[in-house]
């Protein structure tokens, strides 16, 4: 496998803390004793449980809730990704051995290792391309829409129009435990890797592949695995030829598992989710989130875990959590941002030791482009700049995140400190810094009426310079709707103080309602496109943004390309496309960095979303005799197999 | 009762202390003059201290919400995070919230709301039960049992659930929140106003408009409805508490009226994100405000029922 050598400093550094902690480990005296057994109970967000269990999850589901701390515990990917707190993959976790590129990158060879199910049974190439049979009709552009998606097939969240599984030729097994992939063209290795094989979950074929739940198992999948190249393509893409419908074939197997996590009433009981790959299989799931994984005692990762019981705990809002931090029964929580002062207490009181969990992501939210009212409006991007200039970021991190925060500039994350993905315009300084006048000024620039305290209109129709622009209707109003998530202190203040300055400063007037994380989600990876526009929401923030998975290297595909799953608010830009394309097939390591600072860039000066403060996915405390959670995910994936008690 | 002579419908008192301006004596007692008798509820409601000082405290909160702001100007349309979570200071007698309101002003604000939902939501709950329970309680029968079954029905469902499900339905705004709890909240003075009804459709004057050929809508509106007006205001003042409940417990679970309206139940909420920062001004102001005017609404209430009832007059 090639590398690109600007991540070799992350790699080098989690081979330097491996090998650090190898010295430490042998020193022996110096090693902290520990104790087998014992629950680890873990804080899940405010109003925010997991709903999902199936590792092929939509945009409605593709979440860090429903993946990252949820499936993957059960259902790790082919490749895993994240080592000791940093963005490089994780050799020794995942399933497979590293890839072996051929042929000019052409060709990929897999090699999976000899792990087990949870049932006993091998984890074979047959499971794998088991996956990406369902992968390819969940995503096939021709396959007929199911439920009550939009999307063609129930959907990936990861999914981008002519990217994996479309510029795959074909994939077939090699014996029991090989797989070779033919590739549409020659792709930099390291992207394919990060942001292509990443997305890859082996799933147990021989219990899953069933059209009902009373049916017998079978290969319905199994047509799905012929391709047929389609017209018109460069490089030409490739779709199953026969993808199935919603009640036969891939297709219909993929619908089935999809309706099948989507009744939580049944998580407990159903034998589906019994087998597992993971370190842990689910034991017990309430419909009001409670979760309790134990240990899968044929699992073939090493470390194999230690502590009897998993717990992840749902909570209605960050104070009722820090409720039950204060009385120090929860083994792995959350400091809400208000309650900082509070952390000497805790941590003395309540023997709890305090880790920041930053990660490899970006904070934000969309604009819906294809909302019929204010999609048009959306759509300038001088309006989006002079929403941007008013978000002022540094009063958010100062007066809402207890100091806990970076200003975010671009799609590129600014943890790990120094990251050299991070291109000069993006880690100096401001691209749009807060300012009043400056927006004010954008506004009545491009045709505006400005009315502060009131609500700005349209005076000037037109598509010529000064005027509104297209789309936008002489009267138009600056009135817009946002959906919030509720239950997180933070972002309410956040969300209050950014209503109050767009109004005061610039009658960009905001009217604020709030849902639980998965509604605010699901309301917003609706399946949005021109042709199906989106009218029940215009900007929608489920309090976070992106982290960086399974599109491990940040070159931005799942997020900003044309009909990208996770692009809610459907951006479209063909600059910003190719800018993306070019990032997949740089041949040198500079022509990589090049490419990826070219995309950042444009995406940092364009706007598609709405940049706010980059902030940990959580302020972590956490029972000081646990072992094994320090360094925490990079990508927020956790490690529960890591976890033990000092004795 | 004995009467002597015709009567028509005209002489009969709506308030059903007697008959105008006829000699004859009701049952259970002497007869009053309509004048007279509400004089005396006034005599009795002011014997009451406790209803003169929930009667004072209701008034000091409506001049505390609808006055006050015209008194001490703040600023509580935009924020300033600048001055967040200060505490009580000259500039800011009760301090300031996390995105820097003066608590004091907002504190005026909340309560307009909150009062405004409370006595309209009040109305619209003591309107409908009232007509909605007399007109079961006269018709009797079939009628009677559907409409009474519809209501149990209804009360069967937890009141909580019901205001989360309809809050969560519908866009939260001022009206939205009096309709969805007056819609939700008329169950229980329907009950009230038909037992009364039961009782009432037997008198005799109400069955001496029927011999006159006084026609229903006569009988529930001119005489029904108006004899049970005693049960309706003493109802209507706890149904004014309630509804300020009722929007206090909408707001503290997020379905209250969207920021930058407030409401007293949305502050305390948000006041109690920083219980353990020890901002103690985001608390205590908002509660006491909800305390006082319920306290305030169910002392009268409470007075209202004691001068109404003919038996508690004579203490």
């Amino acid at each position: 496998m090639r590398s690109i050598p600007k991540l070799s400093f992350w790699r080098m550094a989690g081979v330097a803390t491996a090998a650090a902690l190898f010295v430490a480990a042998c020193g022996g005296t110096s090693a902290p004793k520990t104790v087998s057994g014992g629950v680890v109970t873990f804080a899940e967000g405010p109003n925010a449980p997991p709903s999902y269990i199936l590792p092929l999850a939509s945009g409605s589901y593709f979440s860090v809730t429903n993946l990252s701390d949820f499936s993957q515990i059960m259902y790790p990917p082919l490749y895993w990704f994240g080592n000791a707190g940093e963005p490089v993959l994780n050799k020794s976790l995942s399933i497979a051995n590293p890839p072996v590129f051929s042929n000019n990158n052409t060709v990929v060879n897999i090699t999976l290792k000899h792990w087990l199910w949870s049932n006993g049974t091998p984890i074979t190439s047959r499971d794998v391309i088991f996956w990406l049979n369902l992968l390819s009709a969940a995503t096939d552009p021709n396959s007929p829409t199911v439920g009550t998606s939009t999307a063609p097939g129930p959907g990936w969240g990861a999914a981008v129009s002519g990217a994996f599984p479309a510029n795959v030729i074909s994939y077939t097994a090699v014996g029991q435990y090989g797989l070779k992939m033919t590739l549409n063209s020659s792709y930099n290795p390291t992207w394919f890797l990060y942001n292509e094989l990443s997305q890859i979950t082996p799933l147990p074929q021989a219990s899953w592949d069933k059209l009902t739940a009373a049916g017998t198992v079978g290969n319905y999948d199994a047509q799905a695995e012929a391709r047929s190249a389609v017209p018109g393509t460069t490089p030409v893409q490739y779709q199953p030829t026969n993808p199935g419908t919603g009640t036969t074939g891939a297709l219909g197997v993929a619908q089935f598992l999809n309706l099948q996590a989507q009744d939580l009433t049944t998580y407990q009981t159903n034998p589906l989710w019994q087998v597992a790959s993971g370190p842990f299989v689910l034991n017990q799931y309430t419909t009001s989130g409670f979760v309790k994984m134990v240990p899968n005692k044929n699992y073939s990762g090493s470390p194999k875990p230690t502590i009897s019981a998993f717990e992840e705990l749902p909570f209605t809002s960050d104070t009722a959590e820090y409720n039950d931090l204060h009385n120090g029964s929860l083994t792995i929580g959350y400091i809400p941002p208000q309650d900082l002062p509070q952390k000497a207490q805790l941590e003395k009181q309540q023997n709890y030791s305090f880790a920041p969990w930053n990660d490899f992501g970006f904070v934000y939210f969309p604009y819906n482009l294809t909302n019929p009212t204010a999609g048009p409006i959306f759509k300038q991007l001088y309006f989006r700049q002079a929403f941007q200039s008013l978000v002022n970021q540094p009063q958010y991190i100062t007066h809402f995140l207890g100091g806990y925060g970076t200003i975010d500039n671009g799609p590129v994350p600014t943890y790990p400190a120094k990251n050299p993905d991070e291109s000069s315009l993006e880690s100096t300084g401001q691209v749009y810094p807060y300012s009043p006048s400056k927006a004010v000024s954008l506004l009545k620039d491009n045709g505006w009426t400005v009315n502060p305290g009131g609500t700005s209109v349209c005076k000037k129709a037109g598509s010529a310079a000064g005027d509104c622009g297209t789309g936008v209707a002489a009267g138009a109003a600056a009135n817009f709707t946002l959906l919030y998530e509720s239950g997180s202190t933070p972002l309410t203040n956040e969300m209050e103080a950014l209503q109050s300055t767009l109004k005061s400063v610039a009658g960009i007037d905001l009217t604020l309602s709030t849902a639980p994380f998965g509604q605010v989600i699901s309301t917003a990876f609706g399946g949005c496109t021109p042709t199906s526009p989106c009218t029940n929401w215009q900007l929608a923030n489920w309090g976070g943004g992106w982290v960086y998975s399974p599109d491990y290297l940040p070159t931005g595909g799942e997020l900003f390309s044309t009909g990208a799953s996770s692009n809610p608010g459907y951006y479209n830009s063909s600059t910003a496309d190719s800018l993306i394309t070019a990032t997949h097939t740089a041949a040198t390591a500079a022509a990589e960095t090049a490419a990826l600072f070219k995309y950042e860039n444009y995406i940092a000066q364009q706007l598609p979303v709405v940049y706010m403060p980059n902030q940990p996915y959580q302020l972590t405390i956490y029972k000081s005799n646990l072992n094994g959670l320090v360094p925490q995910g990079v990508y927020d994936e956790v490690y529960p197999q890591f976890y033990s008690f000092k004795g | 009762m004995s009467t002597t002579g015709q009567i028509s419908p005209a002489d009969v008192d709506p308030t059903g202390f007697g008959l105008r301006g006829a000699d004859v004596m009701p049952e259970g007692g002497e007869g009053y003059h309509s004048g007279s008798a509400w004089r005396m509820v006034l005599r009795v409601f002011l014997e009451n201290r406790l209803a003169i000082v929930g009667l004072g405290m209701i008034l000091f909160m409506v001049l505390f919400s609808f006055v006050g702001p015209l008194i001490y100007h703040t600023q509580q349309v935009f924020n300033n995070p600048n001055l967040a979570n200060h505490p009580p200071s000259g500039a800011h007698p009760l301090g300031t919230d996390p995105v820097g309101y003066d608590v004091l002003g907002r504190l005026m604000l909340g309560g307009q709301s909150s009062l405004e939902i409370g006595f309209a939501a009040a109305l619209i709950a003591v309107g409908i039960g009232v007509i909605w329970g007399a007109a079961a309680g006269l018709a009797g029968g079939i009628v009677d049992a559907v409409m009474m079954r519809i209501v149990d029905a209804l009360l069967a469902i937890p009141f909580l659930f019901a205001l989360i499900v309809l809050g969560a339905i519908f866009t939260t705004s001022i009206p939205e929140l009096i309709i969805v709890i007056g819609f939700v909240a008329w169950l229980v003075p329907a009950r009230l106003v038909r037992g009364e009804t039961l009782s009432l459709r037997v008198r005799e004057y109400v069955q001496a408009v029927r011999v006159m050929g006084g026609g229903t809508r006569r009988i529930l509106f001119r005489h029904i409805i108006p004899n049970t007006i005693g049960t309706i205001v003493v109802n209507a003042t706890f149904q004014v508490a309630d509804a300020i409940l009722y929007v206090a417990t909408l707001s503290y679970l997020g379905l209250g009226v969207p920021p930058p309206a407030t409401n007293w139940g949305g502050q305390l909420s948000n006041g109690l994100n920083y219980v353990f920062a020890g901002y103690w001004w985001l608390i205590y102001p908002a509660g006491i405000a909800i305390v006082l005017t319920v306290v305030a609404f169910n002392f009268v209430g409470d007075a209202l029922r004691d001068a109404l009832e003919v038996r508690l007059q004579s203490r």
